[in-house]
């Protein structure tokens, strides 16, 4: 009895190694995104996951930082967090729409407060979703990615 | 029946009237065809003023048969008159043209002069006894004509007002509102609105005519009536009170100009619920003294305007503590979301597909024991926030030993002190001293003073505890020599979910509940949590206050 238990268990575990490069090939062709993060625990649970995924991920730990490594970087998309010091994400989100350099990226609102007035305004500005941290796993990022990441780019 | 015989004493005395004026009254009638005044007569019935009046000649024909004819007689009855004025009325002979000058109120809010009776404010009661002189005099109708018309215009911005305060939600609007109508409806130079709280007379506003409406808010204690008798007077006997010009002397420095220019003056207390609420004073330069029809439309105004003010006050502190709440609980949603969101996220991590090496597991661990701990102390904080908000804080004062209370925080935060590399150091008197409070609740704000003075100040961490006594009040003081607060931020320190942040502030968990919480529970034990001195590197100093025990006071 055990061992068709086993049986079952290790061919659900084992990966097809065919399959498991495609998806890493696919995953890592998907490209850069920003973690834009005050919270610097949230920012790494969020950057291991998403590398998990095979994103390369970059960090950013305010809002101003967050804007310069889009200008420079021009990554495939950007998670903001809103809630930060200094430079709140939606004022970040409205200088990343301001920015001819920027404007195209897509912008994943990524934050725990569910104000209603944010929602509105960030997707008002153009964010491409409003996601509450809370009600997510790490792992979803990745899908989320995948829905605004251009394949072909 | 007793009613009966009262009805044909009534009707007797119009009979008599009628019988004496010829066709007087059916020309009364026929000239007030407005039907806005009445022929009337009075009598007393038990405690009460009863009044029977006819429109027209034919219910005066009516009346004088005690017929039930098309224009039958109304009787009105007015309780609780007061029984001197009653008296004066029925000792004035009917079929006597006596002037008489008697002047008072209803009950019903009308006032009454023995010219003219109003009942309401679309309707004059001519009293019969007046019957004879008015027939005769063609300028005593033209005054009364005069007064119903004054009557009648005032009834209009009477009802105006009372729809504008009924839609109004602003507090401003409505002592905007009444001090222009009153103004208007009574010719009068300045009126000024006061609130009457519990210890306080607040001037709320003041409107010249000539000038424009003031906003004063100038709090005097109680006493300060005193120095003013027709106010005073007005006050205790909770009715309009008439004179001459207010004590110029002992009036608010910032009155004395404008008073000195009044000579008459009508002093209202302004009713809510049978309490007096609110003062309102008319005053005009010119000498003309207000007369019982004009402080009867003053008072209904006045009346109206203090029971939308206090609603109008109400809906406001609703909507902030509406908005205070919301708030409250948008901040505490997010505040409790993210750690959760931190544990729950690690976890899932862990449960679906292990982390690749021991190494992270060991970290992810950790920050899910960190977070776990971090928001069981939220939830602490939080809830004893909500409870403060609530007032649902206990109360039970004690009497403790502060010292013992200080030096106890102190050891509490020594490992915080020592991971960050500094100095903690208290200083207590040699002896126990007595505080009247909560331990409890006193080691919870002194726990927040210290960790915020290490968490906030400069490397390496220098903090002093102070504990120190005074006549009447024992103080505990918490130094930092930290970065300090800009002085823009130190009244926002104590608010909820406030956090000073400059962006190098590392050390500093928390939801900005602290000081707010200790600021509650300072209060809640009768003292104080202050914020002494603080600038920016030059560290701060915050103070605990409470009472000393009475018996302390002598020693």
């Amino acid at each position: 009895m055990s061992a068709v238990y086993d049986g079952w268990v290790s061919r659900t575990r084992s990966i097809d190694p065919v399959l498991a490069q495609r998806a890493w090939l696919k995953a890592s062709h998907a490209g850069t995104v920003l973690v834009v993060d005050d919270d610097a625990i949230v920012a790494e649970m969020y950057r291991l996951a998403l590398t998990r995924s095979g994103y390369s991920v970059l960090v950013a730990k305010d809002g101003p930082a967050g804007l310069e490594v889009a200008a420079v970087s021009k990554p495939a998309l950007i998670f903001l967090d809103i809630r930060m010091p200094q430079m709140d994400g939606i004022e970040v989100l409205q200088r990343l729409v301001g920015e001819d350099s920027t404007r195209q990226i897509p912008v994943v609102m990524l934050s725990n407060s569910d104000d209603s007035n944010y929602v509105k305004r960030c997707l008002g500005l153009g964010a491409k979703e409003y996601v509450i941290k809370v009600n997510i796993r790490p792992a979803d990022l990745a899908t989320i990615a995948s829905r605004w990441i251009n394949p072909a780019s | 029946m007793a009613g009966e015989g009262s009805s044909e004493s009534s009707h007797a005395v119009l009979a008599r009237l009628l019988d004496r004026a010829e066709d007087g009254p059916f020309r009364i009638a026929r000239l007030l065809d407005s039907a806005a005044f009445s022929v009337a007569a009075f009598e007393r019935k038990d405690g009460d003023l009863r009044v029977i009046y006819v429109n027209d000649a034919a219910s005066v024909q009516a009346a004088v048969r005690g017929a039930d004819a098309r224009g039958r007689p109304m009787t009105e009855v007015f309780p609780n008159v007061d029984p001197s004025i009653v008296e004066r009325l029925l000792a004035t002979p009917g079929d006597q043209a006596t002037p008489i000058n008697l002047r008072g109120r209803l009950p019903s809010g009308a006032a009454w002069s023995i010219d003219a009776v109003r009942l309401g404010l679309d309707q004059i009661v001519v009293f019969a006894d007046e019957l004879g002189e008015a027939a005769t005099s063609r300028q005593h109708l033209d005054e009364l004509l005069r007064d119903a018309r004054d009557s009648a215009r005032r009834l209009q911005l009477t009802l105006d007002l009372a729809m504008a305060f009924a839609s109004s939600q602003s507090a401003r609007e409505v002592v905007q509102l009444l001090l222009n109508h009153t103004l208007d409806a009574v010719e009068a130079d300045r009126a000024t609105l006061s609130s009457l709280e519990a210890h306080e007379l607040v001037i709320e506003a003041t409107y010249a005519r000539s000038g424009e409406l003031k906003w004063v808010g100038m709090r005097y204690p109680l006493d300060y009536i005193e120095g003013q008798p027709l106010v005073k007077e007005a006050l205790a006997k909770r009715k309009p009170v008439v004179g001459g010009r207010l004590e110029v002397e002992r009036a608010a420095p910032e009155f004395r100009d404008a008073l000195s220019m009044m000579a008459q003056t009508a002093n209202l207390p302004l009713m809510v619920k049978g309490e007096a609420a609110g003062l309102l004073v008319v005053s005009r330069e010119g000498d003309v003294p207000f007369t019982a029809g004009e402080i009867g439309i003053l008072e209904l105004m006045g009346n109206a305007a203090m029971l939308a003010l206090r609603n109008a006050r109400l809906f406001e502190d609703l909507q902030l503590a509406s908005a205070a709440k919301t708030q409250f609980l948008n901040m505490a949603a997010h505040e409790l979301r993210t750690p959760v969101t931190v544990i729950s996220g690690y976890t899932s991590m862990l449960q679906t597909t292990g982390l690749d090496d021991r190494d992270g597991t060991d970290k992810a661990l950790a920050v899910i024991e960190q977070k776990a701990s971090e928001l069981a102390k939220l939830v602490d904080a939080l809830l004893v926030a909500a409870r403060v908000q609530s007032g649902s804080i206990g109360v039970d004062h004690q009497v403790f030993d502060i010292a013992e209370c200080a030096s106890q925080a102190v050891a509490r935060a020594r490992p915080f002190a020592d991971l960050a590399g500094g100095t903690l150091t208290v200083m207590l008197p040699p002896h126990p001293v007595d505080a009247v409070g909560n331990p409890e609740h006193t080691g919870r704000i002194l726990d927040n003073l210290i960790n915020n003075a290490i968490a906030y100040s400069s490397r390496p961490a220098r903090v002093e505890v102070h504990v120190a006594t005074s006549d009447r009040f024992v103080e505990v003081e918490v130094h930092d020599a930290g970065r300090g607060i800009p002085s823009s931020h130190h009244a926002a320190v104590f608010e909820e979910f406030v956090r000073v942040d400059d962006g190098a502030n590392t050390l500093a968990p928390g939801a900005g509940l602290g000081l707010y919480i200790g600021r509650r529970l300072a209060e809640s034990m009768g003292g104080q949590l202050t914020l002494v001195s603080s600038s920016p590197g030059q560290g701060s100093v915050f103070r605990l206050r409470l009472d000393r025990p009475p018996e302390n006071l002598s020693s």
